[in-house]
Parts: structure tokens; sequence; C-alpha cells
């Protein structure tokens, strides 16, 4: 993975990000922090398959957001399916 | 086969004759057995060609102290090298594994500390990985 495509998941996905020692990127809905990754300053080529597992996302799907055919709702679908966005009590 | 005696040598540089010892703790010399199987490796230090366990226990952050070491694994994978603790999902990465242990050492205390801020919010899976952090990582005491 590119740095581009890092930044174009922080886009499509509205991920939150906070710049310290590396980027930090984590996934916000409804106030809960539900996913979250990273890249590190200075590396062109960052870990795709490691990035893609931490925001629980399949090879296809991770392909899809990239490609624009998957958007931030699509997302949210995705990570109900697989119960890491829970209703509240 | 017959054991084979080492010796020790004096500090002039002349061998002291075999002795046989009165102990097996106090001995002036070590016998060994040719015929003791070599141990097997623990299996965190058996190695492959791609990847490798390491245990890791970094001074990651002033303000924090490791309890307990991580298991890393390292793997060299389409020229980057990866340090991955698996229970905790979280990863470093480099050019080398000094690189990526050292990015793996400043993301664990970036994720403690933000897990830690967050820790009323998290997701049932966040908040387990910060339940299994925080047995490895505390924050010292003023």
């Amino acid at each position: 993975m590119k740095v581009h495509e890092f930044s174009q998941l922080e886009t499509k996905l509205q991920l939150r990000v906070r710049e310290s020692g590396d980027r930090l990127a984590w996934f916000e809905y409804e106030g809960k922090v539900i996913t979250r990754t990273k890249r590190s300053h200075g590396s062109k080529d960052l870990p795709g398959h490691l990035i893609r597992q931490q925001l629980k996302l399949k090879q296809e799907e991770l392909a899809g957001v990239l490609s624009c055919a998957l958007e931030y709702d699509d997302y949210v679908s995705i990570l109900k399916k697989k119960g890491l966005i829970v209703p509240p009590d | 086969m017959q054991p084979m005696t080492i010796s020790e040598a004096t500090p002039l540089g002349m061998p002291l004759p075999p002795v046989t010892p009165l102990t097996r703790l106090r001995s002036p010399a070590v016998r060994v057995d040719a015929d003791v199987p070599p141990r097997e490796p623990p299996e965190l230090l058996k190695r492959n060609t791609t990847a490798e366990k390491v245990l890791f226990a970094p001074n990651i952050d002033g303000r924090l102290k490791i309890m307990e070491p991580f298991v890393v694994r390292v793997e060299w994978r389409e020229g980057l090298v990866t340090a991955r603790i698996e229970d905790i999902d979280e990863f470093g990465y480099g050019c080398n594994s000094g690189e990526a242990l050292y990015d793996l050492g400043k993301t664990l205390a970036e994720l403690y500390l933000f897990l830690r801020e967050n820790a009323d919010r998290l997701s049932p899976d966040l908040h387990s990985i910060w339940l299994k952090l925080s047995e490895h990582i505390q924050l010292r005491q003023p």
C-alpha cells in the first residue's frame, strides 16, 4: 500500500487522525471508537495487509474502498455485519 | 562413547589435572556426556526462512513501564520488515527488523495512551485489546 492510498482510506472512511510520532487513524461511529490503524512517517510503502486487518476489511473490501466502489456507509454495514458495531444497550 | 572431561586452566595457563567432582554443584571440572542428545530449542526461538518470534520489552516512553514482554513476530514480506504482536493486532514496520521494532515500540506507547484516553468509549473489540495491553504496560507513578 502506498501513502496516497492510505490517505484515500482516511478520506473515504472518514477516519479521524492524530499526528504524533506516527499518524494514528481511527474510525468512530456514534461516539464509539470502533477500529484503528496507523502509518509511520517517512515510509513510502506500508504493510497493506496489516492495515486492512486492523480496519477489519477483507482484501476485496479494501480494494473496493480504494476503487471508490465502497463508501462510508458500506464500511458501517461491514462493521455491523461483523458485530463490531453493536447497538447501544 | 566415552564421556569427555573439560578441565579448567590455572592463571599461568597450565592445565589442571582432571579431577572427579565430589559433588555436582561444586565441581572444578565439567563432565559432558557425549550421548546426551542436543536440547530442543524453545518454540519461541525456532526459526523459518521468512519469520521469527522474539520477546520484546522496549523502553517505549518515559511515562510508561513494561510489566510483561510481548511476543513479537518479525516477518519479511515484499521488501518490508514488519514486527507484529498478534494478541493485540498491532505492528511496526521498516526497512529492517531494528526499524520495525523501534516503530512498534513507538506505536505501542501511542496506542496505550490513546486507548487509555478513550477507555470509556471503545468498541468491545478495542476494549479487549485495551485490557490485554494493560497487562503488559502500565503508567509510571509520578
